[in-house]
């Protein structure tokens, strides 16, 4: 729904460090996306390709690696991964007062770069 | 041949965003300027809950209205009516605000010469969650023709607001919506959430929401300008 203006984000962001780390030509941008973004990896890779027309990241992939909600119970300190099967509330002690450990998180991990 | 580089990042990429929302909470704390974020499906009885509100807090607050939902000049009428500044924010079709739009509006609308301005974000429950627009607190409302269940198909937003307005509530005997069920389910995904039922339409419970306001103001401010 909202992949488009993570692209730009994400775009910028990658040229910032293009720039800063003297980078002429990239051939991969490797991202961690968490679940509770509700962004659409498909969507991703589809507003990518024109996000990055005419900037020197043109011609290169995204690769998308989707990271599952997990949560701290902090009720009875148990990690666990909110499921429907549990009401989306910690599977030890059924409370639902948590500190989302992953999931929210949208992070340009790594660039993969051509050194000529 | 090329060499491949691997540059190690771990880059947030909402880090401008978090970091510009940070700064413009500073900026209207230096202010005292209050600013809401009003989150809602669209059709959940925004603008006439902000009508009702400004009726009772017009006297003691200089209000402005943002409104980012739709282009349309009905809203923005209802708002000066009752007795506050609107301005209409155009934000192209996007599904949300964040920092940025929502500083290019303050700025546009002067915002140095309000106590309280409301953020009516783009009627949606996913995106507006996901944007630090910046705001003081955050407040949606879930409408009863909109169900019970929304807490547990939307928890983002109900996770990140600081309350919950549920309107409506004149109508709950025709829709299959149980308040208990419902403030179980608010409360599921965040256990100290406030929650206020009204009926925007008859005004009834919006004391409740002007008192809470009042509340948050002064907690954050102070009683004066």
């Amino acid at each position: 729904m909202h992949e488009m203006s993570y692209v730009v984000r994400l775009v910028n962001l990658a040229l910032k460090k293009c720039e800063e780390e003297k980078i002429c030509r990239v051939q991969k941008l490797v991202c961690e996306i968490g679940e509770m973004t509700g962004i659409l990896p498909e969507y991703m890779q589809k507003y990518y390709k024109s996000g990055i027309k005419d900037t020197l990241l043109n011609g290169s992939e995204l690769e998308c690696i989707m990271i599952p909600v997990s949560a701290h119970c902090e009720d009875c300190g148990a990690e666990y991964l909110p499921s429907k099967e549990h009401d989306y509330l910690c599977p030890e002690c059924g409370s639902g007062l948590a500190i989302i450990i992953h999931g929210r998180e949208f992070i340009l991990k790594e660039i993969i770069a051509e050194n000529e | 041949m090329s060499e491949v580089r691997i540059i190690d990042l771990k880059a947030n990429v909402l880090e401008d965003n978090d970091k510009k929302a940070e700064e413009l909470r500073e900026k209207l704390r230096e202010n005292k300027t209050f600013l809401l974020n009003l989150m809602s499906s669209p059709g959940s009885g925004k603008t006439t809950t902000l009508t009702q509100l400004i009726k009772l807090l017009k006297d003691e607050y200089k209000i402005a209205v943002m409104e980012a939902d739709i282009d349309s000049d009905v809203d923005t009428k209802r708002i000066i009516e009752a007795g506050a500044d609107a301005i209409q924010l155009h934000t192209g079709g996007m599904c949300h605000l964040d920092a940025d739009m929502t500083e290019q509006g303050l700025d546009s609308v002067n915002f140095k010469n309000y106590d309280l301005i409301i953020l009516e974000n783009v009627g949606n429950l996913v995106c507006p969650a996901e944007f630090d627009t910046g705001a003081s607190k955050n407040a949606m409302i879930l409408s009863v023709p909109e169900g019970d269940d929304k807490p547990l198909k939307y928890p983002l937003m109900f996770q990140i607001s600081d309350l919950v307005i549920i309107n409506k509530i004149d109508v709950a005997p025709y829709f299959d919506f149980d308040m208990e069920r419902a403030e179980k389910n608010i409360h599921k995904r965040h256990p100290d959430i406030d929650i206020i039922p009204i009926c925007a339409k008859s005004g009834e419970g919006v004391e409740k929401l002007a008192e809470w306001i009042r509340s948050e103001v002064s907690g954050a401010y102070g009683n004066s300008k």
